[in-house]
């Protein structure tokens, strides 16, 4: 589905990202950790098409396009959905009109005809029941006004309304208290299908409690330095990242 | 640079000229006029030096000429798509009443409405309004005051609810190039209800210069909500000044948008005479290429307990200009005063200018009075996260641009006029040339 060869990236000058290679089939959750500035945020940015990323070699292949041909919003058209790890408040723009012109933006470039106002809604009350969240809460403003767990809920809401196709989870877990946490897991879990595939960056082993990814990475100055299963997070929790610094000059 | 040989002297002796040949017309305003004149000659017309004319320059006006009002016919149909759905509607041509646009019929009965013409036609009807507004101020009212020819003179009597809103619209025709001195008198009862918006349009392209003074008076309880849409094509001069008076518990609700005219100035002056009055002063201007639009206001706490607030925001693109200037008066005594203003300025192209200047002149000491202003340009973090979910860069940008100015238009009381303006501001942003709301990365 996702094919991340030699990605260089560089910010404002800066070498970020040195020669990044990632594959991830269908179906497959994959999770990136790694310590602060080894560049797993500008990994969730350069995939879903962030200005200011200047790519200096490598590719990326989605579903055999180049990802890297697309906008920001085409990328979503695509069926990339990234999960902010700061969601965003945008004063004076409501929840509902903001799901709604999201939704029928990917239904658009689908091909597809745009979702009615009553059937919307029904969707809407729908999966933010599903979430556990107050559908009164869309009533206001993106975001804002909402605590920590309630713009994380509502980050997942928005992928299970988008349905995409690959989903980047940038630190999902920062910020949440366990029971937002186990919601918020709860929601991406619900999300897993042979057809989807996600990308969970964390810091921590934490979240992989809830979400057992298939294959863990360890990203390091902007290369992974290591792969192997789930139990690789479990070592990292032990050792930090510097016991594996360690291992690997052995 | 080069000089040019004093066109203001040179108007102004036309400008006398003009009302020596007109001066025994609007025999109800007689001596107003001859005052009027008398004022003119002392102080002439503004320039950069008037202190409150700084930052609006009008020398190109000055060397312009504009041919005197002219009947001219216009198509009723062409005037459909500025017409407010049940609205009660008084239409200007040029400067002109125009009877056969205008849908009057209504007024019989709880509202009187006279053009000014006819108004002071007869003698001896000097007004209290006249002294509403300030004929030494800066030398256009007194222009208008003198060379004033028609206008709408609005009278609702006391305890009257008009649930209809009256639309005025003044209308430049097709090439026109006229210049008109608008005098608009609107009178509001004790506990009368009422919303008038103002149109200024123009049909095709003109080249006019409009000088609109409008007198508002507002007896006890009484509540008037006006909205201003000022939308004349890019060649056009528009100068609106509105003296606004209160009296105890009257309620003042006003929205100015401007987006035409290559340069537009409206200046409000509330006077809150009685207590527990209060007025809310609101303002946004849409304006690109290299428009220059004007807001000014001067509210005047003349008496206790009585509240104030003020939200004038700007969208500029290109090398568009706009101005602020945003004075609070608070008289000696006018205790338990509650003022606000804020000014905010969102910047599409880093070629447009947003000039603010806040004046505050307290003389009580028990008050709340609060001031403030900003420039920025769109949030880009937002941009992205709409960005992200699908939405194309242009959505995107006008969604952002709305909910900045959504605080303006949200409160409108009227639907038709909320539906009016907001479809107004959308194609005004479809419009958007700017290379950013292309989405042009």
């Amino acid at each position: 589905m996702l094919l991340i060869n030699n990605l260089h990236v560089t910010v404002q000058g800066k070498k970020i990202l040195n020669g990044v290679n990632l594959e991830i089939a269908a179906g497959e959750v994959h999770a990136v950790m790694g310590p602060n500035g080894s560049g797993k945020s500008t990994l969730s940015y350069v995939l879903s098409g962030r200005e200011g990323y200047e790519i200096t070699d490598g590719e990326i292949v989605f579903n055999g396009k180049n990802l890297l041909d697309f906008d920001v919003h085409e990328r979503a058209g695509e069926g990339v959905f990234l999960a902010f790890q700061y969601p965003v408040e945008i004063p004076g723009v409501s929840s509902m009109n903001f799901l709604r012109t999201s939704l029928n933006s990917i239904r658009a470039y689908r091909g597809e005809e745009p979702i009615s106002a009553v059937d919307f809604l029904k969707l809407v009350r729908k999966k933010a029941e599903t979430l556990g969240m107050d559908d009164k809460l869309l009533q206001r403003n993106v975001n804002v006004g909402f605590s920590g767990g309630e713009k994380k809920r509502h980050e997942v809401l928005q992928m299970s309304l988008l349905n995409p196709k690959f989903a980047v989870l940038d630190e999902t877990d920062s910020g949440l208290d366990i029971d937002a946490l186990k919601a918020v897991a709860d929601g991406v879990n619900a999300l897993r299908s042979p057809n989807r595939s996600s990308l969970v960056i964390t810091h921590y082993q934490r979240l992989l409690g809830y979400i057992i990814p298939d294959y863990v990475h360890v990203l390091s100055e902007g290369k992974i330095v290591a792969s192997g299963d789930k139990e690789l997070a479990l070592d990292l929790e032990k050792k930090g990242y510097t016991g594996l610094n360690q291992i690997q000059a052995a | 640079m080069q000089s040019v040989q004093s066109p203001k002297d040179h108007n102004i002796s036309s400008f006398l000229a003009r009302y020596n040949a007109r001066r025994d017309e609007l025999p109800g305003a007689r001596n107003l006029r001859e005052k009027a004149v008398k004022v003119f000659q002392d102080i002439g017309l503004p320039s950069r030096k008037t202190e409150t004319w700084k930052y609006s320059d009008l020398r190109h006006l000055y060397l312009s000429d504009f041919d005197l009002p002219t009947v001219r016919k216009v198509n009723s149909e062409l005037l459909a798509p500025f017409i407010l759905e049940g609205a009660n509607v008084i239409v200007f041509v040029d400067g002109i009443f125009s009877s056969a646009l205008s849908k009057n019929d209504w007024i019989e009965g709880r509202t009187e409405f006279q053009t000014l013409s006819n108004f002071l036609k007869a003698e001896n009807k000097r007004d209290p309004w006249y002294s509403i507004a300030d004929i030494k101020r800066a030398g256009l009212t007194a222009l208008n005051t003198f060379l004033m020819h028609d206008g709408m003179v609005l009278q609702i009597p006391a305890n009257v609810t008009i649930k209809n809103p009256i639309q005025v619209i003044f209308l430049n025709s097709e090439n026109s190039s006229v210049e008109t001195h608008l005098r608009n008198l609107i009178a509001i009862g004790e506990n009368s209800t009422s919303t008038i918006m103002q149109s200024y349009i123009t049909l095709g392209t003109s080249t006019s210069f409009c000088n609109v003074v409008t007198e508002v008076s507002l007896a006890k309880g009484a509540n008037l909500r006006q909205v201003i849409l000022q939308d004349l094509g890019e060649t056009n001069w528009n100068i609106g000044q509105t003296t606004v008076q209160l009296e105890e518990n009257a309620h003042f609700d006003n929205f100015v948008l401007s987006s035409g005219a290559r340069k537009a100035r409206s200046e409000i002056c509330v006077k809150l005479n009685g207590k527990e009055a209060n007025c809310s002063l609101k303002g946004l201007a849409l304006v690109r290429g290299n428009q220059h639009c004007d807001n000014t206001t001067e509210v005047i706490h003349n008496t206790s307990n009585c509240r104030s607030s003020q939200l004038y925001k700007n969208v500029l693109d290109n090398k568009s200009r706009t101005v602020f200037q945003g004075r609070i008066f608070v008289a000696p005594d006018s205790q338990k005063t509650e003022a606000f203003q804020m000014s905010r300025n969102l910047l599409l192209s880093r070629g447009a200018q947003a000039d603010s200047k806040p004046e505050l002149i307290i003389h009580a000491d028990d008050v709340k009075c609060s001031h403030g202003a900003a420039v920025g340009d769109l949030d880009q973090n937002a941009l992205f996260y709409l960005k992200s979910r699908g939405i194309d860069p242009q959505t995107a940008h006008i969604m952002m641009v709305e909910a900045f100015v959504s605080d303006l238009i949200e409160p409108l009381c009227d639907d038709e006029i909320k539906t009016h303006l907001e479809d107004f501001i959308t194609s005004w942003l479809l419009n958007v040339e700017t290379e950013k709301m292309q989405g042009v990365a």
